[in-house]
Parts: C-alpha cells; structure tokens; sequence
C-alpha cells in the first residue's frame, strides 16, 4: 500500500462524508449505505502509515526501427533496453547513496528496482516505478526519484552545450555515465530514439543522429573526470541543497558546486566558513568547457 | 461483469440500488420489518452481494453526488481498465430482470 492508494482513500473518505451530510434526515437507508461503505474505507486507511509517500514513476518510450507505431515493440530490443535504463537509474541512485565503485555490484540496487507497471500509451514504452515490498516512507529519501529525475537531465544535457553536460554529469559516478553511455549505444545500434519523463517534465532524442551524438558527448576522451586540489575559502553552504561557494586564494574567483554523498553532513561545513584551507574536489568537464565541481569528501579545517 | 468477460469466477457481484419508497410505506418500517437484507456486512457473507442503496426521491443534487460516487467506485478496474455495469429493472413483478437472465444464460453466461 503506498501513497497514492492512501490518497484514493483519503479522497473517498471525505466523498462519503459530504454524501451523508447531504442526505436527507429520513434517507434511513442511504445513510446506513454511506455508513457502512465509510467504515469499510476508514479500516483500510487505519491499516496503513500515514507517513507514505508516492513512489518514484518515469515513462520512458521508444521510436524507430525497432518499434511498430504504438502497437508493439520487439521483445529482444524492448527487454535490453529496458533493462539497460533501469542499470542507469539503479547506478545514479547508487551513487547518490554512496561512492560507486569501478566494478563489483551495484549497492543497494535490490530498494532501487524499478517495476514495469504499463505500457505506455502514444510511442511504445513502458511505464515504470519505483518498487519496495515495504510502504515507501516520507523520510527515507526518495533516491529513486532524484535518480531517475538525474537520468533525464543528463540525457537530456547530450543535446545541449558542453558547460550544461558538464553541470549534469558533475556529481554521477563514472560507472552511471558508462550506463548511460551503454544504453544510447544499444539505440543507436538499433535505429532507435527514446524518451523520459519523469516529475512533469519530459526529454526525447529527435532523431537517431542525436543518439549516436550522445554516445560521443558522453564518451571517456570527452566528458573528463578528475581531481583538483583548490586553495581557498568556504563561502558559504546550502545543506538542504548540498551546494557550496568557495572563493580561491589570491584571486577573486568563486567556484559553485555540488557536494556528493560523501559529506554526511553538509551543515558542519558551515563551521568551516572563511577558514583558508586546501580542499579535493571532484572535477568534471567537456572537452574544453568550464569545470564543474563536487565535493565528496569532507575537508580538513 | 469484468469476471465474466475474463471467464473468472467472481467472489462477489458489486450492486447500486436506486430506489423509491412505496406509497404509504416509510425507509423505517421497511428497515424494521428484514434489518439483515440492509445490513451491508451480512448480505455480502450470505449473498455474496456488496450492496448499497441510493434514494431517487431525495434532492436532485445529492442523487447527482451519489450517483458520480457509485460510477467512480466502480467504473474502472485497478489497471484502469473499464468496467462496465447492467442495469436492471426492479419492478414489482421482476419480470425485466428474468428476462435479462434468461437472455445471459442463453448466451452461456452462467449468472
């Protein structure tokens, strides 16, 4: 039982009240009617947490050659590449959690599954969604959601400038961006487009020369990674956010950026502020577009 | 009806009745006179029926608010999938709904 369904039946409860409010007062029958079918919906509500919430969905839908109008999807394709996007989502999730390693399995991908709950209605695809066998609680995060919502930038970033693919794939492990990278080889392969939505907003590759595109942006010789070393000053942090300003010494410069899942807690670096220091940050640039950066560890004051 | 068209057995049958009181008679006396045939829990473990009434001689706004309740309780499966409804009517004497009967068990629904 998750949200959604509470919400339905939150919906209903209300519903039935009003109709027994309305009903007239010799409408004996009706009421006991509403009554009773209340009762049936308030034992279900009290069977449920009240602190649930919606689970993570994304429709993602296919074009080309192998895909027959929106009648049907050849299997072979429509499996791997399902499968091979739900690998993207699962490694961006887990990356999030956690520093991802090269090779070895993926953390927690069991509570980052995703299920197959439709097909989706226009282009062939599926709807997919996020899937616990325990209720989804309010406070455990929603990783599932930022992940899929991260997906959908960074392909969505292939078509855009080298500081925007930059800024999408600052803060993804490599392992993620190779997944990425995997899936958008299988389309272009197959003649085939896709498209993401997710959280009310929606990215589609146009044509098959975009993919194949995307696979080149989001190749190793282009979308570089690294490490640099900064000497400078915190400025200020959003730990909500997880984002930082660091000016650089002897100059004016200030560096914006993301701070990773390595920083337990964000909000101890605001200790740190305007204290000089030597911080790592993770780097990552397109080709030879402006830097973006990441903090995954936490610094020494 | 969806059961029917799945060819799966139904564990109940879902029943709306919109109904008017007899002249002379009133919803109590009626209540009084068979409690159990309004008791919602015990008709559906004797009948298998998950019944509910609805007035049609009571203010037209709230039979438009129940009737808009019932269709969206009913009208879709849990995929979304439409199900539809039969409507009957009761008279007196039945005679409709035998008729609606005797036409399904001709086509091989066994009701």
């Amino acid at each position: 039982m998750n949200r959604g369904e509470r919400q339905l039946l939150l919906s209903e409860y209300s519903t039935l009240q009003e109709l027994l409010k309305r009903a007239s007062a010799g409408d004996i029958l009706g009421k006991r009617s509403l009554e009773s079918r209340l009762a049936s919906v308030k034992a279900l509500l009290d069977q449920m947490p009240a602190d649930t919430r919606m689970p993570a969905r994304a429709c993602v839908t296919f074009r080309g050659k192998p895909v027959v109008g929106s009648h049907g999807i050849f299997a072979e394709f429509g499996a791997k590449a399902t499968q091979l996007f739900t690998d993207v989502v699962s490694k961006v999730a887990a990356g999030m959690e956690g520093p991802l390693k090269e090779t070895g399995p993926v953390p927690n991908k069991a509570q980052n599954q995703l299920l197959i709950t439709n097909t989706a209605i226009g282009s062939f695809g599926f709807e997919l969604e996020e899937h616990r066998d325990e209720p989804l609680l309010i406070d455990d995060g929603g990783v599932v959601g930022e992940a899929l919502a991260a997906t959908l930038d960074l392909l969505e970033a292939t078509n855009l400038d080298d500081d925007r693919l930059a800024e999408a794939a600052a803060g993804i492990e490599d392992r993620a961006i190779t997944a990425a990278r995997t899936f958008l080889m299988l389309l272009g392969e197959s003649d085939a487009v896709c498209a993401v939505e997710t959280r009310g907003k929606r990215f589609g590759f146009s044509d098959v020369a975009q993919v194949r595109r995307a696979v080149s942006r989001l190749a190793k010789e282009n979308l570089i990674e690294g490490f640099a070393n900064k000497a400078g000053e915190f400025q200020g942090v959003l730990p909500k956010s997880r984002t930082f300003e660091f000016k650089l010494s002897g100059s004016n410069e200030v560096i914006k950026g993301k701070i990773g899942p390595g920083v337990a807690n964000p909000d101890a670096l605001n200790a740190m502020l305007h204290k000089p220091m030597t911080v790592v940050f993770a780097e990552t640039r397109v080709a030879t577009g402006k830097p973006r950066y990441t903090l995954n560890t936490m610094p020494i004051a | 009806m969806s059961s029917w068209l799945r060819a799966a057995p139904p564990n109940d049958v879902d029943v709306v009745t919109f109904f008017r009181s007899a002249a002379g008679d009133s919803q109590d006396a009626v209540l009084k006179r068979n409690p159990d045939l309004f008791d919602q829990a015990k008709v559906m473990q004797t009948f298998n029926v998950d019944g509910y009434l609805v007035l049609l001689d009571g203010d037209a706004s709230a039979l438009v608010a129940n009737s808009a309740y019932w269709y969206g309780v009913w009208s879709h499966r849990r995929d979304m999938t439409w199900k539809g409804f039969v409507e009957l009517d009761l008279t007196p004497a039945e005679t409709p709904a035998t008729d609606l009967l005797k036409t399904l068990t001709a086509s091989g629904v066994t009701p």
